[in-house]
């Protein structure tokens, strides 16, 4: 679970950072350094385009900090501005490299990968890599919502915010997508049930 | 039959909506009464309890491991500050205001070089029990970043701050300008000040920022005082805690800690240095809310000095001049006539003296004056005066000078 600043001192420090307080951008920028990094990683694993990213995410929330008007928490604001970022780097990404993206896709779909993990007892480790290149073949808005809830643990009124739809169609994104993630695996060969092998800790 | 249907319908609706919201149920964000419903919810239905242990598989493989993300430098910080710095500057339709706000502090500092400013301050550094750093290296490191205090700037004005005092004092010794000094005091909470200057100079090549915060009682008295600053007090950081008829003075470098307890020599304390020129607003301020209650108006005041650079106190007195004083605006422009208070640092032959001009109408220190003294090494008289008032410039007229 991220560790959250405090709401009120945060709220303070956009304030401060509307005012062109860079003190006060500073500490936001420290105390969402860790959270953003882990929401980048976990989207692009590059680590050039993570800093980049975060840094961008920065200075976008510098520049419109005066727009922020409190109608939700500073966090979810913030949140906003990375994922549209994150969404940005991946059309942009597609674009370019859409052939490397086919040639990842082809390499998870391999049957035998799967076959050879399930039958070599795969690993805890190996069975979280596997649900995160599945993860990555979600839907953009699904995968959102998801890594927004157990990644950064939002509330679904706060990833409503976020993506900018309904509290409704939040959660139906996420009975969706847990859905969609289960089939895909299994598309990979393996059995469908390694994200409750997971949670008994196999 | 119809209400048999009903009801499990109704169970099945119930059933996916609260399905709907173990992820939030396991990521501990409902409501409280939704996390009953679905507490209770779970005691009974096996299929959403198999749905919540997937979900917390699917929230372990999402766990991020703090040394798997990418560690990234301080300079990542560093070139952002550098980037929105750069920006800020850019958009600043304002180039006076920009020229008073320079991100000092992101450039390199150059070599503290000498000139008649840095010796005038020297000369009252040594006055005062201390001597000023003379190159960069024995000025130590700058605070980090994020420990600065952003200087003052008009933006100020439109920020939800309590600003009480803000303003520009530019030094002068004969007619060359020294140094700019921009000031701003802000109220943080209930007694607690923020006085924040940062001192700008061509002459000096050093630029310094002096950040002080004050803690006072109701009547203004101070209870304590700390202090920063890179160039006025060398790298040091100075503290005073007041403790009834003495304080402690407290010199923090990073070497070593120094304290000392001085006797307070005079109510209530003031701190002092000649190089922070608003100083003298803050005393200014103070002296007139005390001759606003005092019943004599031309009664001396008396304060401790308190110079905690130097771990020494001394004594001030503040008294209203009778002589008229008036003050000129730009070369040929019109003429104020203000208020001169004279100070006295000390006593006897090594007392040092400064007038400071004030406005009749609402008491602003307007501009100060420190004659040529034998225990100064200038041989021209310094004038500070509030350039943001006057950009035109502010001297004393001539039927004033050496008027004590």
């Amino acid at each position: 679970m991220p560790t959250e600043m405090n709401p009120e001192g945060e709220a303070q420090l956009m304030e401060r950072t509307a005012a062109r307080d860079q003190r006060a951008f500073a500490q936001l920028f420290r105390g969402y350094q860790r959270r953003l990094i882990a929401f980048f990683w976990l989207r692009t694993h590059d680590r050039e385009a993570t800093a980049e990213l975060f840094q961008e995410t920065m200075i976008t929330v510098w520049q419109r900090a005066r727009t922020f008007n409190g109608h939700c928490k500073p966090s979810t604001w913030v949140l906003g501005i990375a994922y549209r970022k994150a969404l940005e780097w991946h059309r942009a990404r597609h674009k370019l490299q859409l052939f490397s993206h086919d040639a990842e896709a082809d390499r998870l779909g391999e049957p035998s990968t799967g076959q050879d993990l399930v039958q070599a007892q795969a690993g805890r480790e190996e069975l979280c890599s596997c649900v995160r290149r599945a993860l990555a073949q979600l839907p953009e808005a699904q995968r959102a919502a998801i890594e927004l809830t157990f990644e950064q643990g939002l509330s679904y009124r706060e990833i409503a915010e976020v993506l900018g739809c309904s509290p409704g169609t939040v959660k139906s994104r996420i009975f969706y997508a847990k859905r969609t993630l289960k089939e895909i695996l299994q598309g990979m060969g393996l059995k469908g049930d390694e994200l409750w092998q997971i949670s008994r800790g196999s | 039959m119809a209400n048999i249907a009903r009801q499990l319908a109704d169970e099945g609706e119930s059933h996916r909506q609260l399905q709907e919201l173990l992820p939030w149920y396991l990521n501990g964000t409902l409501e409280p009464d939704e996390r009953e419903k679905t507490r209770a919810h779970l005691e009974y239905c096996a299929v959403c309890r198999r749905e919540l242990a997937e979900l917390e598989g699917l929230q372990q493989a999402l766990v991020v491991a703090p040394d798997e993300a990418p560690q990234l430098d301080e300079s990542l910080l560093d070139e952002t500050l550098r980037r929105v710095g750069a920006q800020s500057q850019a958009t600043d339709p304002k180039p006076a205001a920009r020229l008073r706000r320079g991100w000092g502090w992101l450039k390199p500092r150059r070599a503290f070089s000498y000139s008649l400013g840095a010796i005038l301050l020297l000369g009252l550094g040594t006055f005062l029990g201390f001597t000023l750093a003379t190159n960069r290296s024995a000025v130590g490191l700058p605070p980090l970043p994020w420990e600065r205090t952003q200087e003052t700037t008009h933006q100020f004005f439109a920020f939800p701050r309590d600003i009480l005092l803000q303003g520009t004092l530019t030094t002068e010794i004969g007619s060359r300008a020294m140094a700019q000094e921009t000031f701003t005091l802000e109220k943080l909470h209930e007694g607690d000040l923020l006085l924040t200057s940062k001192i700008e100079s061509d002459k000096l090549a050093g630029a310094g920022e002096a950040v002080q915060r004050l803690k006072l009682d109701a009547n203004l008295r101070p209870l304590s005082y700390t202090i920063q600053g890179p160039l006025v007090y060398g790298g040091q950081q100075a503290g005073v805690t007041i403790n009834g008829d003495s304080a402690e003075l407290t010199l923090t470098s990073a070497r070593k800690v120094t304290h000392r307890i001085v006797p307070l020599l005079g109510q209530p304390p003031v701190l002092l240095d000649f190089s922070v020129m608003s100083h003298f607003v803050l005393l200014e301020r103070l002296a007139t809310r005390l001759w606003a209650k005092a019943t004599d108006k031309n009664e001396t005041l008396h304060f401790s000095a308190l110079i905690p650079q130097a771990l020494r106190a001394d004594t001030l007195t503040l008294k209203r001049s009778n002589n008229p004083t008036v003050l000129r605006v730009g070369p040929e422009g019109k003429v104020l006539s203000v208020s001169r208070y004279l100070a006295q640092l000390g006593q006897g032959k090594d007392a040092l003296h400064v007038e400071l001009f004030v406005r009749k109408s609402d008491g602003t220190l307007l501009a100060l004056r420190i004659p040529v003294q034998p225990q100064l090494p200038s041989t021209e008289p310094v004038f500070v005066f509030r350039s943001d008032l006057f950009p035109q410039g502010l001297s004393l007229a001539d039927n004033s000078q050496g008027a004590k």
